[in-house]
C-alpha cells in the first residue's frame, strides 16, 4: 500500500459553475483521499454530475478549479491509468460491440489489448462482447461503463450514480467491487441521491445541495453531529433528571413514564449530569440516526425538487449502531 | 480487479498513448460502426453506378466524341458525395448524437489531439475511398466506351486522385461544420446547401459578383482537381481552396468546442 499515493487525490478548490445566473456548483472545496470509498451526495438536481463532469474536464469551471495528482485533468498523458470514469452508461456509441468500444479506449491510452478480455470477464460481459451496446439493457450498458472504468487499472475511480438500472444482484456486485477497490488503496469517489446506498459502502461523505458543501466528514461524524443523534435514559426520577438536564442545556424528550430522549449532550455528560443530581438511572444507551435521517436534516433547506416524502423519513428510525 | 500491490510495478514507466493512441483508437472506432462501411461504400458504388448511367446515357445520344477516363467525374459524384459527407459528420455528430463523445474526451482529452486524431483518420479513409469510386467511374466509362475512350495518364490522375482529394477536402470541411453545430442533420443539410444548392441558386440568379463568389467555394474549387479544368483556375488553386474551406470550419469548429461543454 506504500506505493499507493498519498498523492493520488483530487483537489476541488473554490470549484463553480453557472448557467446564465443559475448556480449549478458553488465554492465547492474538497479533498478526496486514496484508500477509502468517498460518497458524493446531494439531491437530485444538487450538482453532483456537474461537478464530477468538471473534474474530467468535460465541462469548464466558471471559478475555481479542479485538479487531478495537483493538475487539470486534461494534462494528463494517460488519463486512463489515473482515472477511471464512469459517467453515464449513455457514453457509449449504441452501434458499437462491446469489444469495439474498449479496445478504442485501451488504444488511446496505450494499454495492453489483453485488458479489453479481462474487464469483460470482471464485470461479467464476456459473453455479450461482440453484441451492439444499443441492445445492451440498462443494467449492462452500466456494467460496460464500470468495465471502461477499470480498463487502466486506475488508482482513482469516479461512479455517478453506479447503481442506477443495476438488478440486486448487480447492486451487491458493485458495492463489493467499491469496496474491494478502496482496500486496495485506490480513492473511490461514488455519488448517489440515495443515502441508504452510502450507508452500506461509503467510509466518508461529501454531502451538497444546491451546489454548495453541506458536510465533508467521515460517516460516522456526519451521523453523530445530527440532532437526531440522542441519548436514551430510563429513570425512576423523570422529573428531577430533566429539570438538571435542561439547566445543562440539552434538550429532553418525555417518553412514557421513565424514558427520557436527550438530544445535544453526550452519554458522558448525561451520565455526569444524573450523577451529581443523584438520580438513579435504569439505562444510559446511545440513539443513533440512521444516515438516512442525517441525510434528510441536512439537506432539508436544500432539496431543490419537491420535499422528500414522508415514507423516506420514517424509514430511517432504527436504532443502529453500525453506520 | 486482478492485480495486487505486489505485482504493480513501484513506479510505472508507460509508452503508447499521445497522438498515436488516439488516432489507433479513432481507428478503431471508425470501422466499428456499419454506418461507416455503409456510407463508404455506397459512395463508390454510386460514383461507379452514376458513371454508367450517364455513358450509357450519352452513347445513346451518339456524344463519343473527345470521352475522357475523368470526363464524368464531375457528374459521377454529384450525388454519392454526399454519402462521404455522411460518413464526415458523423465522425463527429454521431459522437455527440450518442453521447460517446464524452467517453472520447474523457480517454483524449486533450481537444487538439483528439481532432487531428479524428481529422487523419477520417482523411486516410475518405481519400481511399474517394480514389476508388474515381476508379469505379473510370471502369463504368472504358466498360461503355471501350476503345473509344481516350486513356491518358492525366485524365486517369484526376479521375482517381482529382476525386480522392475532392472528397478528402469536402469531408474536412463537414467534419468541422459537425463540430460546430454538433447536429447530423443540420451539418449535412448545411453542407447540401454549400455545394449543391448555392451554385444552383447563383446559375439562376447570373449574378457576376455571386458567380465570382461561387467560384472559390468548395464545390467549384473541386472542379479542377478532378476534370482538370483551369479556368478560372487550377488543380494547385483549387487545391489549395478546398485545404483552406476545410482548415476554416474545422479552426471554427475548434474553437466553439473549447468554449463549450462537451
Amino acid at each position: 500500500m506504500s506505493t499507493r499515493s498519498e498523492d493520488a487525490v483530487i483537489r476541488l478548490r473554490n470549484l463553480t459553475k453557472r448557467y446564465g445566473d443559475k448556480v449549478v456548483v458553488d465554492r465547492l472545496s474538497v479533498d478526496l483521499s486514496p484508500g477509502r470509498v468517498t460518497g458524493f451526495l446531494g439531491p437530485n438536481g444538487a450538482g453532483k454530475s456537474t461537478t464530477m463532469r468538471m473534474v474530467l474536464g468535460l465541462d469548464r469551471p466558471t471559478a475555481g478549479e479542479a485538479l487531478v495528482d495537483g493538475r487539470p485533468y486534461a494534462e494528463l498523458r494517460h488519463p486512463m491509468r489515473r482515472v477511471g470514469a464512469l459517467l453515464d452508461a449513455k457514453a457509449v456509441h449504441p452501434g458499437r460491440t462491446a469489444r469495439n468500444h474498449l479496445t478504442a479506449m485501451a488504444r488511446s491510452n496505450g494499454l495492453p489489448l489483453r485488458r479489453v478480455g479481462e474487464v469483460l470477464e470482471t464485470v461479467g460481459l464476456s459473453g455479450v462482447a461482440d453484441q451492439r451496446a444499443g441492445k445492451f439493457s440498462l443494467g449492462m450498458g452500466q456494467r460496460l461503463g464500470i468495465a471502461g472504468a477499470l480498463l487502466g487499472d486506475p488508482e482513482i475511480l469516479m461512479f455517478d450514480e453506479p447503481v442506477n438500472g443495476l438488478d440486486p444482484d448487480g447492486v451487491r456486485w458493485i458495492r463489493g467491487l467499491m469496496r474491494s477497490l478502496a482496500a486496495e488503496g485506490r480513492t473511490v469517489f461514488v455519488s448517489s441521491h440515495l443515502m441508504s446506498e452510502m450507508q452500506e459502502t461509503a467510509d466518508h461523505l461529501v454531502v451538497i445541495g444546491k451546489g454548495r458543501l453541506i458536510a465533508d466528514a467521515p460517516v460516522s461524524e456526519v451521523i453523530e453531529a445530527s440532532s437526531l443523534t440522542a441519548v436514551r435514559v430510563r429513570t425512576p426520577q423523570p422529573e428531577e433528571l430533566e429539570q438538571q438536564l435542561l439547566v445543562a442545556g440539552m434538550r429532553v424528550e418525555r417518553h412514557g413514564g421513565d424514558e427520557l430522549i436527550v438530544t445535544g449532550g453526550t452519554l458522558d455528560r448525561v451520565g455526569g449530569v444524573a450523577h451529581q443530581a443523584g438520580v438513579r438511572l435504569n439505562e444510559l444507551s446511545p440513539r443513533a440516526a440512521s444516515l438516512e435521517q442525517a441525510y434528510m436534516e441536512l439537506t432539508a433547506s436544500s432539496v431543490e425538487f419537491g420535499a422528500p416524502s414522508g415514507a423516506e423519513q420514517a424509514a430511517g428510525t432504527d436504532d443502529r449502531e453500525r453506520v | 480487479m486482478a492485480t495486487t500491490d505486489q505485482a504493480r510495478p513501484a513506479a510505472p514507466q508507460h509508452s503508447g498513448g499521445g497522438l498515436p493512441g488516439a488516432i489507433a483508437a479513432e481507428w478503431t472506432k471508425l470501422w466499428g460502426l456499419r454506418s461507416t462501411w455503409l456510407c463508404l461504400g455506397i459512395a463508390v458504388l454510386a460514383t461507379g453506378g452514376t458513371a454508367l448511367l450517364a455513358a450509357l446515357a450519352l452513347q445513346a445520344g451518339d456524344s463519343t466524341d473527345g470521352m475522357t477516363a475523368n470526363a464524368l467525374a464531375t457528374t459521377a459524384i454529384v450525388l454519392s458525395q454526399f454519402a462521404v459527407v455522411a460518413a464526415a459528420s458523423l465522425i463527429v455528430t454521431g459522437e455527440y448524437a450518442t453521447g460517446a463523445m464524452r467517453t472520447t474526451l474523457t480517454t483524449v482529452p486533450n481537444r487538439i489531439r483528439m481532432l487531428v486524431a479524428k481529422a487523419a483518420v477520417l482523411a486516410v479513409a475518405v481519400f481511399a475511398t474517394g480514389c476508388a469510386a474515381g476508379a469505379a467511374a473510370i471502369a463504368a466509362t472504358a466498360a461503355v466506351y471501350g476503345d473509344a475512350m481516350t486513356f491518358e495518364a492525366a485524365h486517369v490522375v484526376h479521375g482517381i486522385v482529382g476525386v480522392g482529394g475532392y472528397m478528402l477536402g469536402i469531408s474536412l470541411f463537414t467534419m468541422g461544420l459537425g463540430l460546430l453545430m454538433r447536429s447530423t442533420a443540420g451539418a449535412i443539410t448545411t453542407v447540401v446547401g454549400v455545394l449543391m444548392a448555392i451554385p444552383m441558386v447563383s446559375q439562376m440568379v447570373g449574378s457576376e459578383t455571386l458567380t465570382d463568389v461561387v467560384n472559390y467555394m468548395p464545390a467549384n474549387a473541386g472542379m479542377p482537381l478532378m476534370a482538370g479544368t483551369t479556368d478560372p483556375y487550377g488543380w494547385g488553386t483549387g487545391a489549395l481552396l478546398m485545404a483552406g474551406w476545410a482548415a476554416l470550419t474545422l479552426a471554427v469548429g475548434y474553437a466553439a468546442m473549447a468554449k463549450r461543454d462537451a
